[in-house]
């Protein structure tokens, strides 16, 4: 008699699955509560929130892809200054990178880019995951996650802004007699319209979970 | 009674040597590379700013150049690897009609940078643009406002007889009605920051004024 073997085939998650995980579920931001510090800081304007989501965006990626190929090499005693090492790197880039498309816009972001070194959300990542995973997988994940906290931060920078300038990416979007709201400008208007964003959200998924329930 | 000690294990140390150095050799490599592909751009983009800035402060002016500080106060012709203390600004006869000064000082939050002209035929600022700020959004931030600025190209600038120092530095009033050309008036909110600016011009202008009147014939266009 001829007996068929069920095959238990053992499949990680899938690629688009590493990428999505950082938009929604796993949202540096506004799940992980990671790099507050630029979060808070650079975001009252779109165009600054953009540009520093957007180059954390790619020191991620590339210290990832860095981390990834080195892993079996890097011994665990010195991977913490090592992955410093790689991150820092790719974080002097990016400040020539920026200063070499726009003086202006490097002037507005101030220390903030070189501060991207102590991103945790780049270590984090180094850690938790391209030390563990091979390149492919890092570069999903990398992307996935630097997208997720380039949106996060432009929706705090295009509240900011609207709400403290009055204008959306430096054009003017509001009556001429708006009231612009100081504090949105300021670092206290971060964590108010962070909070909102963080209620908002989590709204949401409390909302998904009770229609799946 | 002796006492056992747990062995610890050996670590080959080598290894870890080696990825360190690896690694920062690497690291090198890389920011190396993207300072050479990237340097000769941001050398024109800071061209650029200074030129726009220099051109915005002094109105008419044509074409500049670069003077720092040498021993005893001697200006001279900056070389590259300096930046100039002052810029000496030509017309388009390649006559002095000014200058613009760098100067900077403590602000509210952080160090204020400020580039301001200074016209020889008018004794005045023409213009003043805030380099660096830091200041509080919304109120100290107003030290950049068209409306505070325009205060000092009012002002006539002029040092007493000897040329040591200024006849009138320039004062900063709050709540009360100006009565004196020199004065200006703070910003409500940000009185800390007005002050700022205006120790920072009064400190400079007593610096260079002098300077400038001893050594004019210092300041000529090379073709």
């Amino acid at each position: 008699m001829n007996t068929k073997h069920a095959e238990i085939v053992v499949t990680g998650p899938k690629d688009t699955d590493e990428f999505i995980k950082g938009l929604w579920a796993q949202n540096p931001v506004f799940v992980q509560v990671l790099g507050m510090c630029p979060t808070l800081a650079v975001t009252n304007t779109a165009t600054n929130a953009l540009t520093m989501g957007l180059a954390t965006a790619f020191v991620l990626l590339m210290s990832n892809i860095m981390v990834s190929s080195l892993r079996r090499v890097i011994p665990k005693q010195v991977r913490i200054a090592s992955y410093i090492a790689i991150i820092a790197t790719f974080v002097t880039a990016v400040d020539y990178i920026i200063q070499a498309i726009n003086l202006e816009l490097h002037k507005s972001l101030g220390a903030f880019v070189s501060l991207i070194v102590v991103n945790c959300l780049i270590l984090g990542r180094a850690e938790a995951f391209a030390s563990k995973n091979n390149i492919k997988s890092s570069i999903y994940d990398a992307l996935g996650m630097g997208l997720g906290f380039t949106l996060a931060l432009l929706c705090l920078g295009v509240v900011r802004e609207i709400l403290g300038s009055g204008t959306f990416f430096n054009l003017m979007v509001t009556p001429t007699n708006f009231e612009k709201w100081v504090i949105m400008l300021l670092p206290s208007g971060g964590f108010f319209v962070l909070a909102l964003w963080m209620l908002v959200i989590n709204r949401l998924k409390q909302r998904r979970q009770e229609a799946k329930d | 009674m002796a006492t056992i000690q747990p062995i610890q294990p050996q670590t080959n140390p080598w290894p870890m040597y080696r990825t360190l150095v690896g690694i920062g050799l690497l690291c090198a490599l890389v920011i190396v590379s993207v300072f050479e592909v990237t340097f000769p751009t941001i050398k024109i983009n800071k061209q650029q700013a200074l030129e726009r800035a220099i051109f915005q402060v002094l109105p008419g002016a044509k074409s500049f150049a670069g003077y720092t500080l040498a021993e005893n106060n001697n200006l001279r012709k900056s070389a590259d690897s300096r930046p100039p203390s002052v810029y000496a600004c030509f017309d388009s006869q390649t006559a002095l009609i000014g200058f613009a000064i760098p100067a900077q000082g403590m602000g509210y939050q952080d160090t204020i940078g400020l580039l301001y002209g200074y016209s020889l035929q008018k004794q005045s600022i023409p213009g003043l643009v805030i380099l660096q700020s830091r200041e509080t959004p919304g109120l100290g931030s107003k030290i950049e406002s068209d409306e505070f600025l325009r205060n000092f190209s009012q002002i006539t600038i002029t040092l007493k007889p000897g040329a040591e120092e200024l006849e009138h530095p320039l004062e900063l009033i709050k709540n009360t009605k100006n009565t004196q050309a020199w004065q200006i008036d703070a910003i409500t909110g940000a009185t800390v920051s007005s002050q700022a600016v205006v120790s920072i011009l009064n400190r400079s202008l007593a610096f260079w004024l002098p300077q400038i009147a001893k050594q004019k014939e210092r300041f000529t266009i090379e073709h």
